[in-house]
């Protein structure tokens, strides 16, 4: 754990991260404006003292909605990739350990879900859904536990060959306890790893789908949502895009660096993965 | 105790092109409570598939292993769970036996956990003791494999297939990895514990000389066949391959070590394995050769 912070991308990105949260955690506290509040007279003032960022076409403060839109683009990366995350290591696991017919089934229905664009994938599952914050969590859990399932199998395959595994089971333990036990923990580095790159993708894909109206209610305070509010007045009042722009393409880059940072200081056993391409 | 009629085993490697490869062929064997056998023979020879199919690891393609009356192969895991501790196996290449993210002190506790029915007082009172027994000391309790050197990692390994008290101890190679002091050392903490707790130790190697140190009878392999055994096989080798092995040994001579392409013999030779390499031999060798029981010796030779 303490060599990870010997990892210059790592400490830097987790500086980045920590305050993004930080932010969003303490919105009511940190925000100068109650983001409900509308200030018709100041409507698209450009960056002031007063109004950091400036405000939108409603005169609610930008910088207010970016600290709120934190809160709801950091809880729907982190939500998505937990989900996600136990969907898919649960699946991917026992495709791996048990293989046969239970693998051919499971991977058959990864591939099914790969086997479509994942933007597009999501943008079915809302347009079917219906539009809605829920619904567009639901559609990219179904874009993103694939990538858990994938990694976690071949993670597991890995680790199935091992030594201890064979030693364990000689000693008489079920296959539960050498999944808890011994499979979990020695796949859990390449998991964390996709997990910390999977939340930036989520968050990227979240506003992206906010932006096209198929997400979050323009109204309420998302990243992707004041992108989509903002883009009529893209040329007379550009603020309105460019902060919220402007941090999701930070927290984006701050969770890949940081899954970069990982990889790059994490066991051997990623560099076997990288060698069999699956990353 | 531990008894093996006719294993055979053959590898099929290969996707489009199977190529099949046999291991081992025809084995029988029988060892004793209280006895040490040594396997001996050169690299490739199948030892260790020998021993992961006397340890039930590897399931033979044909033949049966007992354990006292009671057939193993081919049981099923849960009927095959009461014998679960009482044969063991240290396998190789003792790396990869040990999780890596757990201590070694856990990893040695590991059986007792699994099979439960101790307190924790208990567990860690076994585990010391069984640490004292293969020599190591607490300070190597808290550490993880990597942070051992290879002969500790060896050790913490025996001490771990000690701790559900086998009575059959299967030991791959255990020492050929190390060096020649810490070989001796754990020959010969193997060698007390098996007079101590009378267990039977079937104990495969490279080195002809531990072999003769350690053993009460000796198997010669050769190409996955058992060509002799007996007592005093090093005393008075019968067979070819086993008066070459010991001439390789004493002489370093080089005419033994040969390319595998050398030693290939023709499709569908059935006469004896050695037949290319033999200095002795004539054309009744390529008849099949049977184990014949030369004065108390078995031997795979016509001519011995
Ligand atoms: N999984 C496998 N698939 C195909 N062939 C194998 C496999 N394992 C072993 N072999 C082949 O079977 C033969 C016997 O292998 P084995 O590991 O039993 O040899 P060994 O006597 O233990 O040798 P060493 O002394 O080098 O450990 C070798 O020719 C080897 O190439
Ligand atoms: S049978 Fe013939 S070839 Fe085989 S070991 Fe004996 S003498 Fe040599
Ligand atoms: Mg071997």
């Amino acid at each position: 754990m303490i060599e990870l912070l010997k990892n210059r991308q790592i400490v830097l990105s987790l500086i980045i991260l920590g305050g993004l949260i930080f932010m969003a955690i303490f919105a009511n506290v940190l925000a100068p404006y109650a983001y409900t509040e509308k200030d018709l007279q100041n409507r698209l003032q450009p960056p002031s003292s007063d109004h950091l960022f400036g405000t939108d076409n409603l005169g609610r403060d930008i910088l207010t909605m970016v600290m709120y839109g934190a809160r709801a683009s950091l809880f729907v990366g982190f939500a998505v990739v937990s989900v996600s995350l136990a969907i898919g290591v649960a699946l991917g696991v026992l495709a791996g350990y048990y293989g046969g017919w239970l693998d051919e089934i499971i991977m058959r229905l990864t591939d099914s879900f790969l086997a479509f664009p994942s933007m597009f994938l999501a943008l079915a599952i809302t347009a079917f859904l219906g539009q809605g914050m829920k619904n567009m969590m639901l559609a990219l859990i179904a874009v993103e536990w694939t990538v858990f399932a994938r990694v976690a199998r071949g993670s597991t395959l890995d680790v199935k060959t091992k030594g201890y595994v064979r030693a364990a089971r000689w000693i008489g333990a079920s296959n539960t306890y050498v999944i808890v036990k011994h499979v979990l923990p020695n796949i859990i580095s390449p998991v964390l790893i996709m997990a910390s790159l999977g939340i930036g993708n989520v968050i990227l894909a979240a506003a992206g789908l906010s932006f096209l109206g198929l997400g979050v209610q323009p109204s309420t305070p998302e990243w992707g949502a004041m992108l989509n509010a903002g883009r009529t007045y893209f040329t007379t009042a550009p603020w309105l895009m460019f902060f919220p722009g402007l941090f999701i393409m930070m927290t984006v880059l701050a969770f890949n660096y940081f899954g970069d940072g990982l990889r790059d200081a994490l066991d051997q056993k990623m560099k076997n993965l990288e060698l069999e391409g699956r990353f | 105790m531990l008894k093996a009629e006719n294993l055979h085993c053959v590898y099929t490697s290969g996707l489009i092109k199977t190529v099949k490869k046999t291991a081992v062929c025809g084995v029988d064997l029988e060892i004793f409570p209280g006895e040490t056998v040594a396997i001996v023979g050169e690299s490739g020879c199948g030892k260790s598939t020998l021993a992961k199919m006397l340890v039930q690891q590897l399931a033979p393609t044909s033949g049966e292993v007992f354990f006292e009356g009671t057939k193993l192969t081919g049981m099923n895991w849960n009927n095959l769970g009461k014998f679960v501790g009482k044969i063991q196996l240290i396998p190789q290449n003792p790396d990869d036996v040990l999780d890596p993210r757990w201590t070694v002190e856990r990893s040695v506790a590991e059986p007792f956990v699994v099979c439960g029915g101790l307190s924790r007082e208990e567990i860690s009172e076994n585990v010391d003791a069984l640490f004292a027994e293969v020599g190591l000391s607490a300070e190597h309790k808290p550490r993880y494999p990597h942070e051992l050197s290879g002969g500790e990692l060896q050790r913490v390994v025996i001490a771990r297939a000690l701790a559900l008290k086998p009575e059959l101890l299967v030991c791959d190679e255990a020492t050929s990895m190390l060096d020649v002091s810490v070989q001796a050392f754990i020959v010969a903490v193997l060698k007390e514990i098996q007079t101590k707790r009378g267990l039977g130790l079937v104990f495969i190697t490279h080195d002809l000389e531990a072999a003769k140190a350690v053993s009460d009878r000796v198997l010669v392999m050769y190409a996955g066949e058992i060509v002799e055994e007996g007592k005093d096989v090093f005393d008075r080798p019968l067979h070819p391959y086993t008066r070459a092995l010991l001439d390789a040994v004493r002489y370093a001579s080089l005419d033994v070590v040969l390319q595998e392409e050398d030693r290939a013999l023709p499709d569908g030779f059935l006469g004896c394995p050695y037949f290319r390499l033999c200095r002795e031999r004539t054309v009744a060798c390529k008849e099949p050769q049977k184990l014949r029981d030369v004065s108390g010796r078995l031997v795979r030779c016509w001519k011995s």
